[in-house]
């Protein structure tokens, strides 16, 4: 093992439990009193219009923006600061809307090795987990192709397969089939039907949604509310 | 410093070596104040630059005319509003009048950019952000700043692929009819440009924290390419080179 001891994580409890929150920005209200709990095991959508606050919710639990009120628990330890959050981060993990944003490369396996480096664990065993999660991808042939040349759908799986690395016990997911075609977007949905580790979509996909989600919730104008399975 | 191929031509400068000679150069073309060293030094690196161009087997890295001109357009675009502003003074008797020593001011700054542009094209052209990065750590950068260098050149090819992509945008709208017109565009495409950066940039940030990057940490990664080793080719040469290259700065 690297130089980082991993957190030591409750087996029982919510995966991420948020009471109350409140996030303003750009003088705009985002979200208003949300209250949520990921349990283990489950596949939870979160359902919204464009603008309705989706992203937002993601990056407020995983600590990367300021929250107006409201309190934050991941893995049933209290997130305040920066480094409650840092000691969770790689357990709980975020794909962003834009892969691009996500892709540091410079080659797909380096960009793979690149978040389970950070939080210490070893270059060999980096690589080896970076290898493992590309074979289970199916990208394996992807390996040494610089991050810039791939096209938006091996990007996607590649931003997919970073996350992946970091072994996340919870997932959260930023439209992870936007853009894709019909046929890379099931391919997408399908990998991500196989993923042990419970999921949080944020999507307004519906291939998306009824494929995934085991509890469906939506975001309206900042405001979360539950819907039943049958839509 | 130098890779040489079976026909014996010198084709490829060693990275480190070729960012030394890029940062030492500019530095001294920086430090020049008076007319006729800047001209001397733009001169001496327009012949630099056009070995490059024409005869790229001599000594230095293959350039291309085309994207030369292109950066050179885009620099010169820069010296436009230094020629508008620099040389002219305005005073309630006279109104406006031109200042001799003011313009030459201008055009030693004018030739000063052109200069330095065209030395850091011709020795660090079509070098990958990975290789930059790893010279710099090998010139003996620390990792956080070689990890820093890495990441802002990365960052730059996103935002080159956000400007090609909202020129194209730009183009399916109607390619400008007029100079003022195309103008414009140029000024709207910049204000973008500049939003695009600064959004892009947080949410890189971002997407660095979710991926346990702490560089506050004394542990944090530095990729394998950009942390590689790099071995010396032709020792010599580079030495050389550095030798030339500060007696010509002690010269001026």
């Amino acid at each position: 093992m690297g130089v980082q001891a991993r957190e030591v994580i409750p087996e029982h409890g919510p995966l991420l439990q948020i009471k109350g929150l409140s996030v303003r920005r750009q003088n705009h209200d985002v979200l208003h009193a949300i209250s949520l709990e990921i349990h283990s095991g489950e596949r939870v959508s979160i359902e919204g219009a464009i603008g309705s606050g989706k992203s937002t919710l993601l990056w407020a639990a995983m600590g990367l923006i300021e929250r107006q009120a409201g309190e934050i628990q991941i893995f049933s330890k209290p997130c305040v600061t920066e480094p409650d959050f840092a000691r969770v981060r790689g357990q709980i993990a975020l794909m962003f809307q834009d892969p691009d944003d996500q892709l540091i490369g410079p080659t797909v396996l380096e960009d793979l090795e690149f978040g389970p480096l950070n939080l210490g664990v070893d270059r060999r065993q980096s690589r080896d987990r970076a290898r493992q999660v590309l074979s289970q991808l199916g990208i394996e042939s992807l390996a040494e192709r610089a991050v810039g040349t791939l096209s938006g759908g091996q990007k996607r799986l590649v931003a997919l397969a970073g996350v992946m690395a970091l072994e996340p016990r919870l997932l959260l997911l930023d439209e992870p089939t936007a853009s894709l075609d019909r046929a890379a977007a099931e391919g997408m949905v399908e990998v991500l039907a196989s993923l042990p580790c419970a999921l949080v979509l944020a999507s307004h996909d519906p291939l998306c949604i009824e494929a995934l989600s085991t509890r469906r919730l939506t975001l309206r104008e900042g405001v979360l509310g539950s819907r039943s399975l049958t839509g | 410093m130098f890779d040489v191929s079976a026909s014996g031509s010198v084709v490829k400068a060693d990275e480190r070596a070729r960012l030394w000679m890029a940062i030492l150069g500019s530095v001294l073309i920086a430090s020049m104040r008076d007319f006729e060293s800047t001209l001397a030094a733009f001169l001496v690196t327009l012949i630099v630059a056009c070995t490059a161009i024409f005869a790229p087997k001599m000594s230095l890295p293959p350039l291309r005319v085309g994207r030369v001109g292109r950066r050179l357009l885009q620099i010169n675009l820069l010296s436009i509003f230094i020629w508008l502003t620099l040389p002219w003074g305005w005073t309630v008797s006279q109104g406006w009048s031109w200042q001799p020593e003011m313009a030459t001011q201008a055009a030693v700054v004018t030739l000063r950019l052109n200069a330095i542009v065209l030395w850091c094209l011709v020795w660090l052209s079509q070098m990958e952000p990975q290789v930059l990065a790893s010279s710099f750590r090998a010139l003996g950068a620390p990792a956080r700043l070689a990890l820093l260098l890495y990441l802002t050149l990365r960052l730059l090819e996103t935002l080159t692929s956000s400007r090609k992509r909202l020129q194209r945008a730009m183009r399916a709208r109607g390619s400008a009819y007029s100079l003022l017109r195309r103008l414009q565009g140029i000024a709207q495409l910049l204000v973008l440009l500049i939003a695009e950066g600064v959004r892009r940039a947080d949410i890189f940030v971002a997407a660095l924290r979710a991926r346990g990057l702490d560089l506050q940490s004394t542990h944090f990664y530095l990729p394998s390419s950009v942390s590689r080793p790099l071995p010396w080719r032709q020792r010599w040469t580079f030495t050389a080179a550095i030798v030339l290259l500060l007696v010509a700065g002690w010269g001026l």
